[in-house]
């Protein structure tokens, strides 16, 4: 398909741009596109699509460029720290990918005794439970003293776990 | 996922020091937003028919242009990156079907051209009727040529075309809004 070309097309786009059409422009220029196909076209697509562009201008809120400027300082940044942190995440899965399969191998070592331990949970039976009934009632007949000492412990127990969380913590 | 300890945070700040640095200060980047942040959220602001949309994906156009080693740029070929970063986003958006049916881009045009010229020009008979029943190719190259001023070069760099297919399918652009606005009885 043939283009049809016009040598003043170039400088009319550029007075559109500058905002100089009609008034302003070149009196040849504007005798021109009067007799000119092509440029006068020109003329009418620019016109309307300058139009458009003014009334987005008019509902334009652009945001601040500060703001524009913080958001992308924290994304590279947040973006950095996903980057450095990578080689940790991907050790602490290494880390529990060995500790499963240190436990799968302990428990393959040790099925022989692994193979009692569960014969007896599963075989839980009258004599087990009469004599864990028996524990737990005869614990409520036992001297004061002891019950205190019991209890003493676990808060002692419990204040060294809850100093430690603590100290971790900061 | 766990705390980090004091070394590894340690670690990741020195990461961050080289990572994250954006290649330009604040105040360049002030100047630079000032004399195109108008243009661009323009573009986009058309482009999407949303002007949410268009701040985000503003915010993203600069981000990545903060990101590129931009130091032997000049403002044009800035401006040129801006538009080009802007296009190639608003083509993944359509290509997601946010904003739009979602088809391929090519059946999206296609679409675009025959149901919309096959609807009652007299319905649309406003400008932005008329703009909307272009397809977004053709409004990007009209748009880019006659507000922006861009040449069939740097329209071709934007668009992502030839610079030798500029000129006709830019003619064709024309003359299909000229059609639309002459049967809406909207040219002056």
């Amino acid at each position: 398909m043939k283009v049809p070309q016009c040598e003043k097309e170039q400088a009319l786009t550029e007075t559109l741009q500058r905002g100089q059409w009609p008034e302003a422009c070149d009196p040849v220029l504007r005798a021109h596109v009067e007799n000119c196909p092509v440029c006068s076209e020109v003329v009418q697509v620019a016109q309307a699509l300058r139009e458009e562009h003014a009334s987005l201008h008019a509902e334009m809120k652009l945001p601040d460029a500060g703001l524009v400027w913080w958001k992308a300082q924290l994304r590279a940044r947040r973006e950095a720290a996903e980057l450095a942190t990578r080689p940790i995440a991907l050790a602490e899965r290494f880390g529990l990918a060995c500790g499963l399969a240190s436990l799968l191998a302990f428990l393959v070592w040790k099925r022989a005794g692994f193979h009692a331990w569960l014969d007896r949970l599963v075989n839980f039976g009258h004599s087990d439970a009469q004599w864990f009934r028996s524990l737990l009632l005869n614990s409520w007949n036992q001297p004061f003293t002891t019950l205190f000492v019991a209890s003493a412990s676990l808060l002692v127990l419990f204040m060294a776990c809850l100093v430690y969380a603590i100290w971790a913590e900061h | 996922m766990r705390e980090l300890t004091y070394s590894e945070l340690a670690q990741a700040e020195d990461a961050l020091q080289t990572e994250a640095a954006l290649q330009m200060d604040e105040g360049s980047f002030r100047a630079l937003y000032n004399r195109t942040a108008r243009a661009l959220w323009a573009y986009l602001a058309k482009m999407t028919g949303d002007s949410a949309a268009a701040d985000d994906l503003m915010q993203e156009c600069y981000y990545r242009f903060l990101r590129t080693r931009h130091a032997a740029m000049s403002e044009a070929q800035a401006k040129q990156y801006l538009f080009r970063t802007a296009t190639n986003l608003l083509r993944d958006r359509w290509r997601r079907g946010q904003g739009k049916v979602n088809v391929p881009l090519d059946e999206l045009e296609e679409m675009a051209t025959t149901e919309r010229t096959a609807e009652s020009v007299q319905a649309r008979s406003d400008l932005k009727g008329a703009l909307r029943m272009l397809t977004p190719r053709e409004l990007q190259m009209l748009w880019l040529a006659y507000v922006e001023g861009s040449s069939h070069k740097e329209i071709s760099d934007v668009v992502g075309l030839r610079a030798a297919s500029v000129r006709p399918m830019l003619f064709r652009a024309r003359q299909k809004l000229l059609g639309i606005l002459r049967r809406a009885d909207i040219t002056s």
